[in-house]
């Protein structure tokens, strides 16, 4: 299994790097929420359900140290989703026909 | 450039929901000839990559940031069917864990950074390579992949009625082709780095 802790590292890598580029990072509205703001369509936000890390953050927790763990919790998380619907996509392949 | 909820009308987050859905299938049913055991970690290590990249948003002009979104190199990198796949695990996991895009609007955020970013962008580069030199193409492909996926995205708002189509299209595709210039600077690099480090990886 030397290729899965190869590919396992290179995922640390990259977290490795988003953590180091974070403090970095623009606090500006993205294209979306500038021009939101603009046209006066931010206040129809009306998000459905409260996010358990809503906004890259932890409750209680200072907005960086929130920040980082958030980047460690969802890299990981993406990774093993990726893999684990690529996993079951190649799997149906090998044994359904449709 | 993920849409929150309360931004699209029913119908429209209706409308983008189904056909979000019926694309992420049939992305499905064509991934199952095309992924084997080398391509799967690669898309695990592509969804940490785009997670990554779109967390670090960088200052543009008037006060606005942008973020790459990834899609082109994506699909460059896994193919178009798996790089819609990769996509659409990372707007999942943004959405429901971290709140980044709306949970209704998701199909509409999937449509936009995955079928047009990933997908469409993909076979816009694959028939454009065939016309053009590959020198700089990448580079146009995906400036042009955040425009057009900022277009679908001023076009699903104006049809929601909130806001006059003239207004919103040209305001998101003005700020987002300065934005795309980003997202050209960073596939470019990525793609060069893998060309010569492991080509045989690369869809192109």
């Amino acid at each position: 299994m030397q290729w899965r802790r190869t590919w396992w590292l290179i995922v640390a890598i990259i977290a490795g790097i988003t953590v180091i580029l974070l403090p970095f990072a623009s606090d500006l509205p993205d294209g979306l929420e500038r021009v939101a703001e603009t046209l006066g369509l931010a206040s129809r936000e009306r998000p459905i359900l409260t996010p358990p890390l809503g906004n890259y953050s932890l409750p209680g927790r200072e907005r960086f140290i929130g920040m980082l763990i958030a980047t460690i919790i969802g890299t990981i998380l993406v990774t093993a989703l990726a893999y684990w619907l690529a996993w079951m996509v190649k799997r149906g392949g090998e044994g359904l026909s449709w | 450039m993920h849409i929150p909820d309360g931004f699209l009308s029913p119908t429209v987050w209706v409308a983008t929901d189904v056909a979000a859905i019926a694309a992420v299938g049939l992305a499905v049913r064509k991934a199952r000839k095309e992924i084997d055991d080398h391509l799967i970690p690669l898309m695990g290590v592509t969804a940490a990559f785009v997670f990554g990249a779109q967390m670090l948003n960088f200052p543009v002009i008037g006060g606005t940031s942008g973020h790459v979104l990834g899609g082109l190199l994506t699909a460059l990198l896994v193919g178009p069917n798996a790089a819609i796949l990769v996509m659409t695990v990372v707007l999942f996991v943004q959405a429901f864990l971290f709140g980044d895009g709306g949970i209704l609007a998701l199909g509409a955020n999937i449509l936009n950074m995955a079928v047009i970013g990933a997908w469409l962008c993909y076979w816009l580069y694959r028939w454009l390579a065939k016309v053009w030199r590959r020198k700089w193409l990448a580079a146009i492909v995906a400036w042009l992949s955040v425009v057009l996926g900022s277009i679908a995205c001023g076009l699903e708002i104006a049809f929601s009625g909130t806001v006059p189509l003239f207004t919103v299209v040209p305001a998101m595709a003005g700020i987002h082709a300065v934005i795309g210039i980003g997202e050209a600077l960073v596939t470019v690099s990525a793609f060069n780095f893998v060309k010569r480090l492991r080509p045989e990886i690369l869809q192109w």
